[in-house]
């Protein structure tokens, strides 16, 4: 029968789905062309960052309701922003951040600049800051999908090794 | 542009897409031939079909780069491989409702927890009783951003419920009250309730690293990117959002059944392990309350039912309410002792799946919910249906001791309590034979009694669905404004 492995692994799907939504909506926007359901996709992406925010669990909880006013599941929380440490990891060093604090304020800056998008406001017009993140936040999200998948074709490995036993 | 490799990889994802539609397409097709749930399912699951292949299309002529267009037909692989595995679930069977009156009564109270829901109860012999809930939310996970989701779930139900009763135990009535469990599944998630853990854990944050240190020997470096203690709160937060939704979805099936539920989780639930899980249990342990804690929180749920007055019809009925309370006593004060070997290692998460559970029942027991069984029924029907039972006469009506009144139908909840009562209660007659594999017992004896269950069953199932009937009938009476009422004369 279907099962929480189905569930999961729909879980992870999605979250690559969104994960690559949201690196071609920012890089339409830098080449000023946008995707149709931009809004939706930025509205869920700051969803995504505000589950970041909580599964850490050293967030404000006032800014974490902030983007996630129906709440989020601790499980699902937790494991976002196990996802999202696994990113930064394979990051290059100078754009990891070290501290729960550079964790925090990396967030409320992506969180920042897909307002911005949100809000159509030209790029030329954001603070110097939010700018020069824009790049890394694509990157980061193509880095999460690519995480996404390999964790999802591991599973699909494990799953025939069990066959095979 | 897709290249030769990348082109070749999609038009073989839509050739095994084109295989799950053609597997679908018989089931959406009988529309006429009832089963709407299986029909609904399958029209949607061939639009999901419809839209990844459209989707792939979009990749071909795109301008996706190689790594991208890689990474597009890799997950649509894994979106297939979903798809597939839902298609061989409702490809395999048919939805018991249709075959049993008596599933109906489940059906009426999905609905009235969400008007927008739709219920398949199966019986797959493989399986648990479970229930699968997410399937409108996993169908739609895995359909690509791009993709519009309005014109693809055009007139799915928001809740799809999928109940599956083991086709072995699906004839035995008195595993029904295992149902409502699986109801409380849906009210966990209707009412939201997975958002408490979120709440309650970071509080706990402090005394969860000193559960790591004393576990790992090793103090976490918070920090650091390649921890263990990310993983190590990953596998913990799932242990304890898992039991804690176990643990709410017990209560909310007491709300639901009513005291029966405890009676079945023990006699069907508990035959096969211990009271307490161990590490060594592995899954269980970790995805499961222990049946401790299960029956201690049931005991809690079913005390309104139980205290207050009953109406009894003989002094046999009263001393069947001393006993009924003497014996719940009993299991409660047997199980508050704490087991033998007692291991407290992992008593921090217990304190925050209790932690857990005690706000959401702050939240929730403050709430008046229609569909919720009412505990002065119970103790209004239960007896005149028990003793109607012990008369041999089916116990669908409640005629509130006026013999020549035309009585009303029972209320379903309130059979199956007396049915449970009676199972448990009536001396003369024993039916147990779920916990018989003590070798006290001889086959014959055991054969008996698994004839007596299967006249029992006939009896209690008949009964719920004359109420049923009965029920439907004066509902259409309402509807004809009194045309029923004539009195009809012999030469008529």
């Amino acid at each position: 029968m279907l099962g929480s492995n189905e569930l999961e692994r729909a879980d992870l799907l999605e979250m690559a789905h969104l994960a690559s939504a949201l690196k071609r909506t920012i890089r339409s926007f830098e080449a000023e062309k946008k995707l149709t359901n931009h809004r939706e996709i930025l509205e869920r992406g700051k969803q995504f960052v505000g589950c970041v925010m909580a599964g850490s669990l050293f967030s404000p909880r006032e800014e974490v309701h902030r983007l996630l006013p129906e709440g989020a599941g601790l499980y699902e929380s937790v494991r976002a922003y196990g996802y999202a440490r696994r990113t930064w990891a394979s990051s290059t060093p100078s754009v990891r951040p070290t501290t729960q604090q550079a964790v925090l304020d990396i967030l409320r800056l992506y969180v920042k600049c897909l307002e911005n998008l949100e809000a159509e406001t030209p790029i030329t017009a954001w603070p110097p800051l939010e700018q020069q993140a824009l790049t890394g936040i694509a990157s980061f999200f193509g880095a999460l999908e690519r995480i996404l998948v390999g964790e999802l074709n591991s599973r699909s490995l494990d799953r025939s090794m069990e066959y095979a036993y | 542009m897709a290249t030769r490799d990348s082109k070749a990889a999609i038009h073989l994802l839509a050739d095994k897409i084109a295989s799950i539609r053609s597997q679908a397409q018989p089931y959406a097709d009988r529309i006429k031939q009832a089963s709407p749930g299986i029909v609904k399912l399958a029209i949607h699951e061939i639009r999901v079909c419809n839209a990844l292949v459209r989707y792939l299309g979009d990749l071909l002529v795109g301008t996706f780069s190689e790594e991208d267009l890689d990474l597009e037909v890799s997950k649509i692989a894994h979106a297939i491989l979903i798809l597939a595995r839902t298609t061989r679930f409702f490809a395999s069977d048919d939805n018991l409702i249709n075959h049993y009156d008596s599933l109906s009564p489940w059906e009426n109270l999905v609905k009235s927890i969400s008007a927008d829901a739709d219920v398949i109860i199966r019986s797959q012999s493989a399986y648990e009783f479970e229930s699968y809930l997410e399937i409108r939310d996993m169908l739609e996970r895995i359909l690509p951003l791009d993709v519009s989701r309005a014109d693809v779930f055009r007139g799915f139900p928001k809740h799809f419920i999928v109940l599956n009763i083991p086709i072995v135990q699906a004839w035995n009535v008195l595993h029904y009250a295992l149902l409502a469990h699986e109801i409380g599944h849906f009210i966990y998630n209707v009412e939201q309730l997975e958002q408490i853990p979120l709440a309650v854990v970071p509080e706990y944050r402090e005394r969860l690293v000193e559960f790591f240190k004393r576990e790992r020997g090793t103090t976490p470096d918070l920090e650091a990117f390649d921890d263990e203690f990310s993983r190590f709160l990953q596998t913990w937060s799932k242990v304890i959002t898992s039991r804690y939704k176990e643990l709410m979805s017990d209560t909310f099936g007491a709300y639901i059944i009513g005291p029966c539920i405890l009676f079945a989780l023990r006699d069907f639930g508990l035959p096969g392990f211990r009271l307490d899980f161990a590490p060594g249990d592995g899954e269980r342990f970790l995805g499961y309350p222990s049946f401790r804690k299960r029956f201690l929180l049931l005991l809690q749920a079913i005390r309104p039912f139980t205290e207050g007055t009953f109406r009894t019809e003989t002094a046999d009925n009263k001393r069947a309410v001393r006993r009924l309370r003497r014996f719940l006593k009993t299991w409660g004060l047997a199980l508050r002792q704490p087991a033998a070997a007692a291991d407290d290692r992992y008593g921090l998460i217990e304190q925050i799946v209790d932690e857990c559970v005690t706000r959401a029942l702050t939240k929730v027991s403050a709430a008046n919910y229609p569909w919720r069984y009412d505990a002065a029924l119970y103790r209004t029907e239960l007896f005149e249906l028990y003793n109607r039972i012990l008369d041999d006469i089916p116990p669908n009506e409640i005629r509130n001791g006026q013999a020549a009144a035309v009585g009303t139908p029972a209320h379903w909840q309130s059979i199956l309590n007396a049915a449970w009562l009676y199972y448990l209660d009536f001396r003369t007659e024993k039916f147990d034979v779920f916990r018989w594999n003590d070798g006290k017992l001889s086959e014959d004896t055991i054969n008996h009694r698994h004839k007596s269950l299967r006249r029992f069953n006939d009896f209690v199932t008949r009964s719920i669905e004359l109420s049923i009937v009965h029920e439907r009938f004066l509902k259409d009476k309402r509807c004809l404004e009194g045309i029923l009422d004539d009195p009809v004369e012999i030469d008529d």
